[in-house]
């Protein structure tokens, strides 16, 4: 994936089989994952930063079913990736462009989400 | 700290018949699952992480037909919160526990039966596949 990726529009498919069609609650629901994401984002920075893996692959594991919920699955597949990577060699070195990459898009998919759903 | 998601007005007999547990620190799950569940005539105890869960269970333990457990959680994780459930309710019906992993790991599988639990989902999970599981556990049980 090239540092300078610009996400294209999320793939909703998973947040209107949850939503029954209802614009209120799919609005609620990414409003709340984008903070979640934001949080764990923040987890992963710090697990780097202290070298601790343990932290860093609990970070990545949550983060996985957050993207799939705002319908960026290429980065739910990064994550699993790293996950996967961490719990094998127990090192944050093994997935360190994975979380560079990471750290590049979700800026932009978070703009991308908040501008499809009108969010503040 | 315990969330209440479940803003039905009308709390009759049977809907407490029908009360789901679910301990999951991640608020974006408990919104889809509590929308799920209200859909399909289920109301919902929504708790933080394993500790929550097992207080809830102590205080309740014939209220809910079913625990959705999630297996990573701070403070007291899934596994631990399941094996301490079973453990006090060793002499009664077991309420079914399902658990709730994004776990990629067939050891992280394993360990949620070794713990008690009675089947897993992946999350995200499909709303359909989710009732389907809920139903089969408990069917048993159903009224």
């Amino acid at each position: 994936m090239p540092a300078n990726f610009t996400p294209s529009n999320p793939d909703l498919t998973y947040l209107l089989s949850v939503s029954n069609g209802d614009k209120r609650f799919e609005k609620m629901l990414i409003n709340t994952s984008i903070q979640s994401i934001d949080l764990k984002m923040v987890d992963v920075v710090s697990g780097l930063t202290e070298k601790d893996a343990d932290k860093l692959r609990k970070a990545v594991h949550s983060l996985k079913p957050l993207f799939a919920v705002v319908g960026y699955n290429e980065m739910q597949k990064i994550c699993s990736a790293a996950e996967l990577q961490l719990a094998v060699s127990g090192s944050q070195q093994s997935c360190e462009n994975d979380i560079s990459s990471l750290k590049t898009q979700w800026p932009e998919a978070k703009k991308v989400l908040l501008h499809l759903f009108e969010i503040n | 700290m315990t969330t209440h998601l479940n803003s039905n007005n009308s709390q009759s007999s049977s809907d407490n018949c029908r009360q789901i547990l679910l301990a999951d620190d991640d608020l974006s799950n408990a919104m889809i699952t509590e929308h799920v569940l209200q859909m399909n005539g289920y109301s919902l105890k929504h708790v933080l992480n394993g500790k929550e869960a097992v207080a809830a269970f102590q205080q309740e333990p014939d209220a809910y037909v079913l625990i959705l457990m999630d297996v990573q959680m701070p403070e007291m994780d899934g596994i631990e919160a399941t094996r301490t459930i079973r453990f006090l309710n060793r002499s009664g019906a077991a309420v079914p526990i399902l658990g709730l992993t994004a776990s990629v790991l067939q050891e992280d599988i394993q360990l949620c039966y070794e713990a008690g639990m009675n089947a897993y989902m992946f999350k995200p999970y499909d709303p359909d596949k989710l009732m389907n599981k809920i139903r089969e556990l408990i069917s048993p049980k159903k009224k």
